[in-house]
């Protein structure tokens, strides 16, 4: 009995406390909580509001994603092969580093606000269920005040989230737009132009050469490349512009960065010439026999238009002005120029055209051996990246020449020092290397060209017949196709006229400096990738000598 | 710890991000002050009180 009268007393009391808690919790618990929750709102907005404005101040250092980051691939998105990895560069900010920026204050507002509950939650640790039970309507004020800041944070946390998504997403959206419009002047103007950068040590050809930042690279980042952009186009890395990890600013556009920046290639860094990739770029593979006259009608064409003046043309690089000058110093003292090394990769001699349409004309002269070696003549890419190409035909190395008038000019013939090839075997060994490496022929021009016409006007031609190859005037294309035919070398020439997309005829001396000279061919190429060549400038007309005087009152 | 550096551009975004924050608070309490957000609130918040009592009270009746 005395039990049952405890246990009941016991009940009588949880009730009892039970009630009372209940009414200290509505009456007394509910609006301090009221109060300390609406201080807590405050004191978690404050706590957002703090953490913003130390991150976006500076103050504190989040994860700063840097060019060295973005060089190892934290920076997402794709990588073209080509360009290895991304440029070590600042990453555009809303790229990258606006998420880190508000991961930043998430986190330290979590750092901040989360060791609240469980420091406040520690004591209840301690604590006896019983004592949980009388005290939980005190306890009710503390969850009250941190529910209070947490939902303070929390809100202000969304709040500017959501801001700085808006702002992101219109950053991203303008982003796009002109790294698009950019992208697509540069690709339009390269279209239009025929506008490429071409390697002159391993003849790679690209639409986006690689540039070197001008800025204050130790010397580590020039030997491993850490101070080329590969990819220098509007994108992650910048818009606009964008920031080397030197700290220097770069433009991000082909046709910006050509007018101040040093491109090089992007294969084998070599230094490509001053505007490649915005001019026309013209390359033009000779080929033909060895000693058919390539090098003569090379060194021809570049005196002609050297001669022409700077308004017209200049040599560009170091290794064309002195291959220029060695032949001109060979060609003033009468000699002829020597034999073109076999050895030796072929270095394009490279000419800057003025005019309406600046472009860079690079004329590739290779030794007849290697082109008819396969395996040396696969290593000259040059011949795969052609438009146009020049076919060099030696007349003194046609079997029916050579059958006609070796016995009676012997003189003549040791001094024209004939091709050892036959002219198809010749074109066979280059066209059969090309259409092997499988270049659309059919797509590119040629210009077949019979060279030392001089020496061919000194054998006894038929005038009827072979006057327009042996006369003075230049001969039609139509002539000496015909007088081709005429020798016997009609698989040849419907060999060429197969193979390529339009063929023309042409028959130089590589002496002659006019217009009907070496430069013929040159010319017809050129117009064909619409670069018109400049005129030249008028020359000084030489003054009139004055008028003897006349002494009338002598008359 | 500070920033050792940061390009200028970055710099400039969040200067701009900050004052979107600072617009955006500035609408915010203006819209509060206006009686367009404040009064609904406090409504919200009348009404969560009185479903309280409405139920503690009911409650207590019950017992």
């Amino acid at each position: 009995m005395e039990t049952l009268i405890k246990w009941a007393l016991i009940l009588f009391w949880y009730w009892l406390w039970t009630v009372i808690s209940v009414a200290v919790f509505l009456y007394v618990s509910v609006p301090i909580g009221m109060v300390v929750g609406t201080v807590g709102v405050v004191g978690g907005l404050s706590v957002v509001v703090y953490g913003l404005v130390m991150v976006l101040s500076g103050r504190v250092s989040p994860d700063v994603l840097t060019p060295a980051g973005v060089a190892a691939g934290r920076l997402p998105g794709r990588v073209d092969p080509v360009h290895v990895r991304r440029d070590r560069a600042w990453p555009n900010y809303f790229t990258a580093q606006v998420y880190l920026d508000v991961k930043a204050i998430t986190l330290g507002t979590a750092g901040l606000v989360l060791p609240l509950w469980t420091r406040s939650a520690q004591p209840l640790r301690t604590r006896t269920v019983r004592k949980v039970f009388y005290g939980w309507p005190a306890i009710a004020i503390v969850v009250f005040a941190l529910a209070g800041l947490t939902a303070g944070a929390t809100a202000a946390l969304l709040v500017a989230t959501a801001v700085i998504a808006v702002v992101t997403a219109v950053a991203w959206t303008l982003g796009l737009a002109t790294a698009a419009v950019l992208r697509a002047v540069d690709r339009a103007w390269q279209f239009v132009f025929r506008a490429t950068a071409s390697c002159p040590r391993c003849y790679h050809v690209t639409r986006l050469p690689a540039y070197h930042c001008p800025g204050p690279h130790p010397p580590h980042d020039r030997v491993a490349g850490d101070d080329l952009h590969r990819d220098l186009r509007p994108g992650r890395l910048g818009v606009l512009w964008r920031r080397c990890a030197c700290g220097h600013r770069l433009p991000t556009t082909v046709l910006r960065a050509a007018h101040g920046l040093e491109a090089r290639c992007p294969i084998c860094t070599a230094i490509l010439h001053p505007r490649a990739g915005v001019v026309t770029d013209v390359r033009v593979p000779v080929f033909g026999a060895t000693s058919s006259g390539k090098t003569h009608l090379i060194v021809s064409a570049v005196i002609h238009l050297l001669d022409a003046g700077e308004t017209v043309a200049v040599l560009i690089d170091e290794h064309s002005r002195r291959r220029a000058a060695d032949f001109r110093s060979f060609v003033d003292r009468d000699r002829g120029v020597p034999k073109t090394d076999a050895a030796t990769m072929p270095v394009a001699m490279t000419l800057q055209l003025a005019g309406s349409r600046p472009a860079l004309l690079h004329l590739f002269d290779a030794a007849g051996e290697a082109l008819a070696d396969p395996a040396v003549s696969s290593g000259y890419a040059y011949l795969d990246h052609a438009r146009t190409l020049i076919f060099v035909l030696d007349p003194f190395s046609v079997p029916a020449v050579h059958d006609r008038f070796a016995a009676q000019h012997t003189a003549v013939f040791a001094e024209a020092n004939p091709a050892g090839t036959d002219p198809e075997a010749s074109y066979q060994a280059t066209v059969g290397r090309l259409r092997i490496s499988g270049v659309p022929t059919e797509t590119q021009r040629l210009a077949v060209v019979l060279t030392k016409r001089d020496l061919l006007a000194r054998l006894p031609l038929d005038r009827e017949t072979d006057g327009a190859i042996s006369g003075t005037t230049e001969p039609a294309t139509a002539d000496v196709r015909d007088w081709l035919l005429r020798q016997g070398l009609d698989n040849l020439v419907l060999s060429a006229e197969r193979d390529f997309a339009e063929v023309r005829y042409f028959a130089v001396s590589s002496l002659e400096r006019s217009a009907s000279g070496a430069i013929a061919p040159v010319r017809w190429l050129l117009s064909t990738d619409r670069v018109p060549l400049a005129a030249p400038p008028p020359r000084p007309t030489p003054p009139i000598p004055a008028a003897p005087s006349i002494n009338v009152e002598s008359r | 710890m500070t920033d050792p550096y940061l390009p200028p551009a970055h710099r400039a975004a969040r200067v701009v991000l900050a004052a979107a924050l600072i617009l955006t608070t500035y609408l915010l309490i203006t819209a509060f002050i206006d009686h367009r957000v404040g009064p609904g609130l406090i409504a919200a918040a009348e009404h969560v009180i009185r479903w309280l009592r409405s139920t503690v009270s009911s409650n207590s009746d019950g017992s």
